[in-house]
């Protein structure tokens, strides 16, 4: 075990952020740092980054013949993203619908500098309300199935969040999630198409992506919100690399902050913006946070500070070199409220006892 | 240093404590565990195969272990960790080695992306090698077996592994799987080879391991190129009777039978495309284990 | 109805003792064609083409002759189309 290692909190991290500390690994550290990708759905990315810096000819053979083997992963799943809105298009071609794409398939498409190394389980589109019974059809003659869900979920899905639920293609067996709004009906930061579209951006005819102020708020207000934190370090750097991207076009902070404010926004975005600065990930202008810090009044609710924390805990790799004490509550904790920000307390309940009874036991 | 270089003491310490890192093929794997029966099968079955130096870089940390729970008393289960991740369901704790048999074939067939990797037995002699892709009841594994106790060089019962650089056959050498019935045709047909014990009530019945041969092992960093392509079907009622496919459904039955092809995508086609050129393909029913080997020593001029 | 080849992907023939294995680049899927649908390719690969014409050329080369010829050739389209080779216009 090297210096390195001893010294730093955790081995992935410090690679992501300064690639060229690679250069003082050892074997063991090397079988460390895979395996800290490898559990963070990363490796692709970190094949990535070093390559780009220049760092892979360091790596033992054995190591770089792993995160290539894992970039060939990378590789395919972008084929079949882009094959898969290459469909999606040619099956709603005969219908006036411009489609807004969302999260992985518009990084990808859009070409985000969080895209190379993803892996991708389905492709999300964003349809007006009114167009929804079209597409469906139009996507059903195209081989689209709907996903056999038993009956509580069914109901779950239509009733309570801003889905019909995921259709399956037939031949290719691949997930398409259709939304009307990015985020569920019940939801306090529920936005519609209608609100998304003036500001989108056409990538090609009838295919749109977010603006890339609604892109980094959809990003940072899905992780903020989450239920689920597997993949919370790999959001964070989603976050990171998006505001990379656009810190240097003119004018972004200011639309950014101004969006923010009017679809009311800001508590989620003063929770990603403070990850990243806690983190270092990007600079930050801190007069910017203290702006947002204000207007939220955050010296009146220590609870917001306190899942500020929650949050830092669980968006770091969980690899047992890096872990924290405390994570599985912290995690457990974040779940419950991720779920009560979708469900009122009547219905929480007997769904998380539901879905705990149905989780698969290993 | 070989696994027989280390008493067997020593090798089982090796394994409770650290884990013991194994050369197999191209790939070092670190095997740690505390339950015996994967422990004395382990030693005596990986005689031949060598001890990985400190400095070598280990591509799978295996740990198969009893659960922290009640699991580990109550029909007591053994899990398989690959760097602390659960990647499968537990089986009975009795099935630890063929578990851990499986569980590296696992391991190689997911993360070993220079491989074009065919679900396939492959065997070598003269320098030829014989691809015998097959679903299972086609009696693959005893004709391998049949094979390798004969003079044949095993490359593997399972995985074939194509380099994507050189487009040539690379070896593993690890244990054949053998089951049921073929267990004791096996023994009679094969005395002298080293087998594990018998592992009754797995999800394929009745399983058991027969060892490479130190030939097979020494071998193994040779690789070799396709020479003929067998789908062997075992047939008690047949005669040896075997028919020429055609090339494109050669060519689609192997990818059938490939584990990463989609991964691989044009690469893997053109890498194929090109093995296969000029290689006959044929099917090949059986009922004597001697007669098929007799058939196959024909095909390398033995 | 006219056909024509979809632009957005590439075939990779590979042609041996009369059969015709092909790799499509951006959906992974292999395709074997029968040498019909390999010669309605190759008639598209010139132009875009009428249902009728494509019918009545496939017919001319290979003296088909049946019946269903036109529901046949329709079924090889369809096909096609499906795996994103061909477009209709």
């Amino acid at each position: 075990m090297s210096e390195l290692t001893l010294q730093n909190r955790c081995l992935l991290f410090e690679v992501i952020r300064f690639p060229n500390k690679v250069l003082g690994l050892d074997v063991r550290d090397w079988e460390m740092l895979i395996r800290q990708a490898r559990r963070e759905r990363l490796l692709a990315r970190l094949y990535y980054h070093l390559h780009s810096a220049g760092c892979l000819s360091s790596a033992p053979e054995s190591a770089r013949l792993h995160m290539q083997s894992a970039w060939k992963v990378a590789e395919k799943h972008e084929l079949s993203v882009r094959w898969e809105v290459d469909r999606v298009l040619y099956a709603l071609r005969d219908i006036d619908v411009d489609i807004i794409l969302l999260k992985g398939a518009a990084y990808l498409m859009a070409g985000r500098s969080c895209a190379p190394g993803r892996l991708y389980t389905d492709v999300d589109i964003l349809i007006g309300k009114d167009r929804l019974p079209q597409t469906e059809k139009a996507l059903m003659v195209h081989g689209w199935i709907q996903e056999k869900l038993d009956e509580y979920d069914q109901q779950y899905y239509r009733k309570w969040t801003h889905e019909i639920p995921p259709l399956r293609h037939r031949r290719r067996n691949t997930l398409l999630d259709v939304h009307h709004s990015i985020t569920p009906n019940i939801f306090r930061y529920q936005i519609n198409y209608d609100d998304l579209m003036p500001n989108s951006i056409e990538i090609a005819p009838g295919l749109h992506v977010l603006s890339d102020e609604d892109m980094l708020l959809h990003v940072i207000v899905h992780l903020v919100n989450e239920e689920d934190f597997s993949s919370g370090y790999r959001d964070l750097l989603d976050i990171a690399f998006l505001i990379n991207d656009f810190t240097d076009i003119e004018g972004f902070w200011d639309k950014l902050l101004q969006r923010a404010q009017d679809i009311g926004f800001e508590l989620p975005l003063y929770y990603g913006l403070t990850l990243v600065q806690h983190y270092e990930l990007q600079e930050i202008d801190s007069t910017l946070i203290q702006c947002l810090e204000k207007r939220l009044g955050l010296v009146k609710w220590p609870f917001r500070k306190w899942v500020g924390q929650m949050l830092v805990k669980v968006t770091f790799p969980k690899d047992r070199q890096c872990r924290e004490n405390g994570l599985l509550l912290t995690q457990w904790l974040l779940y419950v409220r991720g779920h009560y920000l979708r469900m009122p307390l009547y219905l929480l309940l007997p769904h998380l006892l539901r879905k705990s009874f149905t989780r698969k036991e290993y | 240093m070989r696994v027989s270089d280390l008493s067997k003491p020593e090798f089982i310490k090796l394994v409770s404590d650290q884990g013991v890192s194994i050369k197999t093929g191209p790939f070092v794997v670190n095997i740690q565990s505390p339950i015996k029966t994967l422990q004395d099968n382990l030693f005596r079955l990986y005689q031949h195969n060598h001890v990985a130096h400190r400095q070598e870089y280990v591509d799978f940390n295996i740990r198969i272990a009893p659960p922290k729970s009640v699991r580990a008393f109550w029909r007591p289960q053994a899990y398989f960790y690959l760097d602390d991740r659960v990647p499968f369901k537990p089986l009975p704790y009795s099935q630890a080695f063929p578990m851990l048999e499986w569980g590296m074939n696992w391991c190689v067939s997911n993360h070993a992306h220079q491989y074009l990797i065919i679900h396939a037995a492959v065997i070598e002699r003269n320098g030829q090698a014989i691809l015998m892709p097959a679903p299972p009841g086609s009696g693959k594994s005893t004709l391998c077996a049949g094979l390798v106790s004969r003079g044949w060089h095993l490359l593997s019962d399972e995985l074939a592994l194509f380099s994507v650089e050189t487009g040539k056959l690379v070896s593993l050498a690890r244990p054949v799987n053998l089951k049921n019935e073929s267990i004791d045709v096996m023994q009679r047909y094969a005395p002298e080879a080293t087998f594990s014990a018998r592992f009754p009530d797995t999800s394929k019945g009745t399983v058991s391991l027969m060892a490479a041969p130190a030939e097979s092992v020494d071998s193994a960093q040779i690789a070799v190129p396709l020479r003929h392509v067998i789908f062997p079907q075992y047939d008690k009622q047949s005669t040896l009777h075997c028919n020429e496919i055609s090339p494109a459904e050669g060519f689609l039955r192997v990818v059938e039978n490939a584990f990463n092809y989609s991964i691989l995508g044009l690469q893997g086609f053109e890498l194929l495309i090109k093995a296969m050129d000029k290689v006959p393909v044929l099917s090949l029913e059986y009922s004597e284990l001697d007669t098929a080997i007799d058939f196959f020593n024909g095909l390398v001029d033995v | 109805m006219a056909w024509t080849l979809y632009a957005g992907t590439t075939l990779h023939t590979f042609l041996k003792d009369g059969d015709i294995i092909a790799y499509q680049e951006e959906s992974g899927d292999t395709h074997s064609f029968h040498p019909v649908t390999h010669e309605l390719l190759q008639l598209l690969a010139q132009g875009p083409a009428e249902h009728s014409d494509i019918v009545s050329r496939l017919n001319n080369k290979f003296e088909l002759g049946s019946e269903d010829i036109d529901e046949q050739v329709t079924e090889v389209l369809l096909n096609l189309e499906r795996c994103g080779i061909v477009e209709r216009r």
